[in-house]
C-alpha cells in the first residue's frame, strides 16, 4: 500500500480557516467553508492543502472508489455543546444539531469531491486517526475501494475533557496502485488492546509487526511517555503533536521529513489500546 | 469473498429483553412507541418514542432519558452477555485462548454525565468544572476492558454505524486479525437527540409508518444489539451451531446532501451493489429484504427507489420489510439490530410484518410485508441502511448449511 500524499494543519482556536485554504481553492471553497462547524472545516482546509500539494490524486481513479475513513477522539463536540446550549436557552438551532454528528466531515467530503467509496468514521482515543488508516488498508486490500483519504481531526476546548485538545487535522491518501510515485509504502500494521496498561500493549504491537529491532520507533511525545518501558530497548523519535486522533498521523508528517529510510510508526491511549505501524521508503 | 458464522445473537429493545423476546414480538405484530407522561408539556414532548426499560429498573416513563445514569454502557452489556451466553462464550475460561475483538457502533455513546454536567454549567456558569469520562467509546472500551480484548474499534458513521460495524467485523475475520468478534450497536435516548429530530422534522407526531402514504417520520427509540462473529471452521471445532453466516457487506456515500437522501437512490444502490458482489451473489439470490424504513418521507421514497434499480422486474416479488414501527429507530443499533431480526427469519421462515404500513404508497411498487407474517423461504436477506451526511451500509446474510439441515 502506497502513501501517496500527506497535508496537515494545526490553528488556534479564534484562528480563521479561510485564511488556511490554498489559493487556488479561494473561490470553490470559501462559502461551503463559512457555513460549515469547525470540525469539518479543518477536515475540509487540510484536504484542500492535499489536493493542492498532489493535484495528481483525484485524477488518477474514479471517484465512486475513493473511500472516506475520518478518526477522532471527541469528534463533533464543540457542535454537541453549542447545539444543547442553544436548547437549554429554548431555541434549540437545525443548523447546530445537522453537524452533531462525529461523521460530519465524511458527508461534506465526500459531497465537495464527489466520492462514492465507503465512508466510516472511528471515534475511539487517541489511536483514532491510526484505527482509520488501519481500516483503510482492510479497505483497499479486500478490494473495496481503490483508494482512501484518511482524516483524523480534534477541536479544541471539549468541556469537561480530561485531554486539552487543539484544533489540528492531518489528511493522507492511500492506494493500493503500485504506478506513480509514492511518499512510503505501509508495509503493516499491529496492534493491541491491555485495558489500562498501554506499555504492555505497545509492547506487544511492536512485536507483532516483525520489524527490525533497530527501526526507528516514531511517536507522540505522551505515547512515548506512556509507553517508556516497552521503548526503552529502542531507538525512539518522539515528536511535538497536537494531542488525540491527529497525534499518530501528524507524527508521521515528522518522520516524511526525516531521514530513516524505514520507520515505525507508534501510537498510544492511555486506555491501554496500542497501534504499530511500519513504513519503508 | 468468504463468510463467517454468527453464533450468538443478543438484544435489548421495546420488544423484550431477548433477542427471541424481539422476534416474538415482531412477529406478534407489536409495537413499542408510546407517549412517555414524564415528558409531556415539556420541549422533548415530541410524539411518540420507543424506551426500554433495562433489568430491574422502573417501567420507563421517561424519567429515564432526563437522568445522568450512563445506561448506553448498561444496554450495550447486557445484550453482549445474551449474544456471548449463546455461543458459549460467556465464561471467562472459554476466552482464555482466543484473539476477541470488539467492534461497537454507536452515534452517541455515553451521553447522559455529560450532558447532566453541561447543563448545570449552563444553570451556573461559575459551577466548577472537573473531567468526567464521556465520548463515543465508553461503552465499548468497558466492554473490551471485561472480555479482554485485543481489537477494538467504535464506529460513528450515522445511523449505517452498525451495517458498518459488521462490514468491519468481517474483514478482520478474513484477515484472520481477530477469532471471535463481538459486533454491536448501541444508542439509548437522549434530549440531545429527542430535540434534534424533532426540530428537523424527521420525529413524527403520530406512529411510525415505513413506506405508508401517511408516513411523517421516525419515532426514536433505544436499544442495544449484539451478534459474535466467527469463521464457521472455529464455530464447529468449538461445537456452536451457526445460526446464519454474514457473507458480504458493501459502504458507500451519496455525495450529494448533509441531511437529505439522494431521490435517485444512488449512494444505496451502490451499497447494495457492493455487498453483493462482496458475498459473491446473484440479484436472484435474494430471498428478502430487511430495508432501513424509517418512514420519513425521503428516506423511504429514496430507498424504494434503490430497490426497484436492484431487483429490476423482480421488485414486486422480493418481500420487503421494516422493523421501525416495532422498535423505533434506534440510530446505532439498527444495523445490528436487523441483523438479529434476519438472523431469526432465516432460521424461522418467517418475515414479520411491518407494523405501522396499513396504506402502502402505490408508487413504490414494492412486494412489502404488511398486515401479518409471512412464512417464505428465505436463504439470503440483504440489510440495508443510510444516514446523515449521506452515509449507506448494506449487509447480506446467508442459512448456514447447518441451518438449512435443521429447517428441513
Amino acid at each position: 500500500m502506497k502513501l501517496r500524499g500527506y497535508a496537515r494543519v494545526r490553528v488556534s482556536s479564534s484562528e480563521s480557516l479561510l485564511d488556511q485554504l490554498p489559493e487556488a481553492c479561494q473561490l470553490e471553497l470559501r462559502a461551503p467553508l463559512v457555513r460549515m462547524d469547525r470540525l469539518c472545516g479543518l477536515s475540509v482546509v487540510a484536504v484542500a492543502n492535499l489536493f493542492a500539494q498532489y493535484p495528481s490524486l483525484l485524477r488518477d481513479v474514479s471517484s465512486d472508489e475513493v473511500a472516506v475513513v475520518l478518526g477522532s477522539m471527541l469528534g463533533c463536540h464543540r457542535t454537541d455543546e453549542e447545539y444543547y446550549h442553544s436548547f437549554l436557552n429554548g431555541q434549540p438551532s437545525p443548523r447546530l444539531f445537522a453537524s452533531t454528528l462525529p461523521s460530519s466531515p465524511n458527508g461534506e467530503l465526500s459531497i465537495l469531491y464527489r466520492l462514492r467509496g465507503p465512508g466510516l468514521t472511528v471515534t475511539m482515543g487517541s489511536t483514532s486517526g491510526l484505527c482509520a488508516l488501519s481500516e483503510s488498508l482492510l479497505f483497499l486490500r479486500a478490494q473495496q475501494a481503490a483508494a482512501c483519504l484518511v482524516v483524523a481531526v480534534e477541536v479544541s476546548r471539549p468541556a469537561f475533557s480530561r485531554v486539552p485538545l487543539e484544533d489540528a487535522a492531518v489528511a493522507l491518501w492511500i492506494s493500493s496502485d503500485d504506478s506513480g510515485s509514492s511518499l512510503a509504502s505501509v508495509a503493516g500494521m499491529a496492534e493491541s488492546f491491555y485495558a489500562g496498561h498501554a506499555a504492555d500493549a505497545l509492547q506487544e504491537a511492536l512485536a507483532s509487526l516483525r520489524a527490525s529491532g533497530d527501526a526507528v520507533v516514531v511517536c507522540d511525545e505522551e505515547s512515548a511517555q506512556i509507553g517508556a518501558s516497552s521503548l526503552q530497548n529502542r531507538r525512539v523519535c518522539a515528536v511535538s503533536t497536537p494531542p488525540g486522533a491527529v497525534a499518530g498521523l501528524w507524527a508521521l508528517g515528522d518522520a516524511l521529513n526525516g531521514p530513516e529510510s524505514s520507520f515505525v510508526l507508534a501510537g498510544l491511549d492511555p486506555s491501554g489500546h496500542a497501534v504499530s505501524t511500519l513504513l519503508t521508503r | 469473498m468468504s463468510g463467517v458464522a454468527i453464533t450468538g445473537l443478543g438484544a435489548l429493545t421495546g420488544l423484550g429483553q431477548t433477542s427471541s423476546a424481539l422476534f416474538a414480538g415482531l412477529l406478534a405484530g407489536r409495537s413499542a412507541a408510546k407517549c412517555l407522561p414524564a415528558l409531556a408539556g415539556t420541549p422533548l414532548d415530541v410524539g411518540p418514542l420507543v424506551a426500554v426499560s433495562l433489568p430491574g429498573e422502573d417501567n420507563h416513563d421517561g424519567q429515564q432519558l432526563l437522568s445522568a445514569r450512563p445506561r448506553a454502557t448498561e444496554f450495550l452489556r447486557h445484550a453482549a452477555h445474551e449474544a456471548l451466553a449463546q455461543a458459549g462464550l460467556l465464561d471467562k475460561a472459554s476466552r482464555a485462548s482466543l484473539r476477541i475483538g470488539v467492534c461497537i457502533a454507536t452515534t452517541l455513546g455515553e451521553k447522559a454525565p455529560w450532558l447532566a454536567a453541561l447543563a448545570a454549567l449552563h444553570k451556573d456558569p461559575s459551577s466548577p468544572v472537573s473531567p468526567i469520562e464521556f465520548g463515543c467509546a465508553l461503552p465499548a472500551e468497558r466492554l473490551a476492558r471485561e472480555l479482554q480484548a485485543s481489537r477494538v474499534r467504535v464506529i460513528s458513521t450515522a445511523c449505517c454505524s452498525s451495517n458498518s460495524a459488521l462490514g468491519l467485523s468481517l474483514n478482520w475475520l478474513r484477515n484472520d486479525l481477530c477469532d471471535v468478534v463481538l459486533c454491536g450497536g448501541v444508542d439509548v435516548l437522549q434530549p440531545f437527540v429527542v430535540s434534534g429530530f424533532r426540530l428537523l422534522r424527521a420525529q413524527s407526531p403520530d406512529i411510525c409508518r415505513p413506506f405508508d402514504l401517511r408516513r411523517s417520520g421516525v419515532n426514536l427509540g433505544e436499544a442495544a444489539a449484539c451478534v459474535v462473529l466467527e469463521s464457521d471452521r472455529l464455530a464447529r471445532s468449538r461445537g456452536q451451531h451457526i445460526l446464519a453466516r454474514l457473507v458480504g457487506a458493501g459502504l458507500s456515500q451519496d455525495a450529494h446532501h448533509m441531511t437529505a437522501p439522494d431521490p435517485q437512490g444512488r449512494g444505496a444502490l451502490l451499497a447494495m451493489q457492493r455487498a453483493l458482489s462482496d458475498a459473491q451473489l446473484p440479484i436472484d439470490a435474494i430471498d428478502f429484504v430487511s430495508s432501513h424504513g424509517t418512514g420519513t418521507p425521503f428516506n423511504d421514497q429514496m430507498e424504494a427507489r434503490a430497490i426497484k434499480l436492484l431487483f429490476g422486474d423482480r421488485c414486486d416479488r422480493v418481500p420487503v420489510n421494516s422493523i421501525k414501527g416495532s422498535v423505533g429507530h434506534t440510530l446505532g443499533a439498527a444495523g445490528v439490530l436487523e441483523a438479529v431480526m434476519a438472523t431469526h427469519v432465516i432460521r424461522s421462515h418467517q418475515i414479520p410484518a411491518t407494523v405501522g404500513l396499513e396504506q402502502p404508497d402505490p408508487s413504490f411498487a414494492l412486494d412489502l410485508v404488511m398486515g401479518a407474517p409471512r412464512s417464505h423461504p428465505v436463504r439470503h436477506v440483504l440489510s440495508t441502511t443510510s444516514g446523515f451526511g449521506g452515509e449507506n451500509a448494506s449487509v447480506v446474510l446467508a442459512a448456514s448449511d447447518e441451518a438449512g439441515d435443521r429447517s428441513r
